[in-house]
């Protein structure tokens, strides 16, 4: 059958391959790249975000650990301001945390982001698992879209 | 522990730090295994607030037990001639005496060296007016991320 929707993966890419620790309430840069969805997603205007993290001492069970982005390139070539408590922009989404001390591998709560900034770098917060995420966490973006099958 | 550490964490607790909260806490400050659980309890251990709780006569008689009843006789005779005790009987046999209420804390806490007999038990009615108050370890987290210089929100 042709015409129905189809769901179509770009190549993924590491915003982060081994990250700084983030302790309890902190925020950290996934500063080895940032992701532009013309220069790296082919223009697809959705994204998947896939976490790895490590904790030391197990956090605090389905406590999360929230993504941010920073659009850049908004006004020629002006940023956007770094996210702040009182302006959390840009809310990206949440990851679902297991209270244990193994690597996790967690998908973005709810799978999508929609409408990801056009150019981006983006941000972890540990929002509250009361623990530190360990040196080395990793953050992978794979962009998304629809078409119809052929 | 560093000096900006130990700062903020007594800043958070409004007191110098104790030599054995400084040894228990120092191995919980790891750079990349920070237990800010584990350190809020360290630091909530004993704490306490007040907490509004009336007693009457069948909350000391529970309170002290077989003491309880000759520790009410004792406050009877204490109270023809101390006329704050004797009103004190009055609350406590309506039941409305608040042992929350610091200015009643610092009466049965003298009491403590008017009748020493009794000091484990008065101790035990000053504790009914307590409350746990525990650190949140989310304010040990915000306190240790600035002293650090980590990124907040």
């Amino acid at each position: 059958m042709s015409g129905e929707t189809i769901v179509v993966l770009g190549t993924p890419k590491t915003l982060e391959a081994s990250g700084a620790s983030c302790a309890n309430n902190a925020l950290v840069q996934a500063n080895d790249a940032t992701y532009g969805i013309v220069a790296d997603g082919s223009g697809y205007p959705d994204a998947s975000f896939v976490l790895g993290v490590t904790f030391g001492t197990a956090p605090t069970e389905g406590a999360t650990v929230a993504l941010y982005a920073r659009p850049l390139d908004i006004d020629g070539t002006a940023d956007a301001e770094v996210p702040e408590a009182t302006r959390p922009t840009v809310f990206i989404g949440t990851f679902t945390v297991n209270n244990v001390t193994t690597l996790q591998i967690i998908p973005l709560d709810g799978k999508i982001a929609q409408d990801v900034p056009d150019l981006a770098e983006y941000y972890i917060y540990n929002n509250g698992t009361g623990q530190t995420i360990s040196a080395g966490w990793t953050l992978k973006v794979t962009p998304r879209t629809y078409k119809a099958a052929p | 522990m560093t000096p900006a550490q130990r700062a903020a964490l007594e800043s958070l607790v409004v007191r110098a730090l104790t030599d054995a909260e400084v040894i228990a806490i120092d191995p919980l400050l790891a750079l990349d295994n920070r237990n800010d659980v584990a350190i809020a309890a360290v630091l909530s251990a004993g704490r306490a607030r007040l907490q509004s709780k009336f007693i009457g006569i069948g909350t000391i008689i529970a309170t002290l037990g077989e003491d309880g009843g000759n520790f009410l006789d004792q406050l009877e005779t204490m109270g023809a001639a101390n006329r704050n005790i004797h009103w004190a009987m009055a609350n406590i046999e309506q039941g409305r005496l608040d042992v929350g209420e610091p200015a009643t804390r610092q009466h049965i806490a003298l009491l403590k060296s008017a009748l020493p007999g009794y000091a484990t038990g008065l101790d035990a009615l000053l504790a009914l007016g307590e409350a746990p108050d525990p650190i949140s370890f989310n304010a040990v987290s915000d306190a240790l991320n600035i002293a650090e210089g980590r990124m907040t929100l």
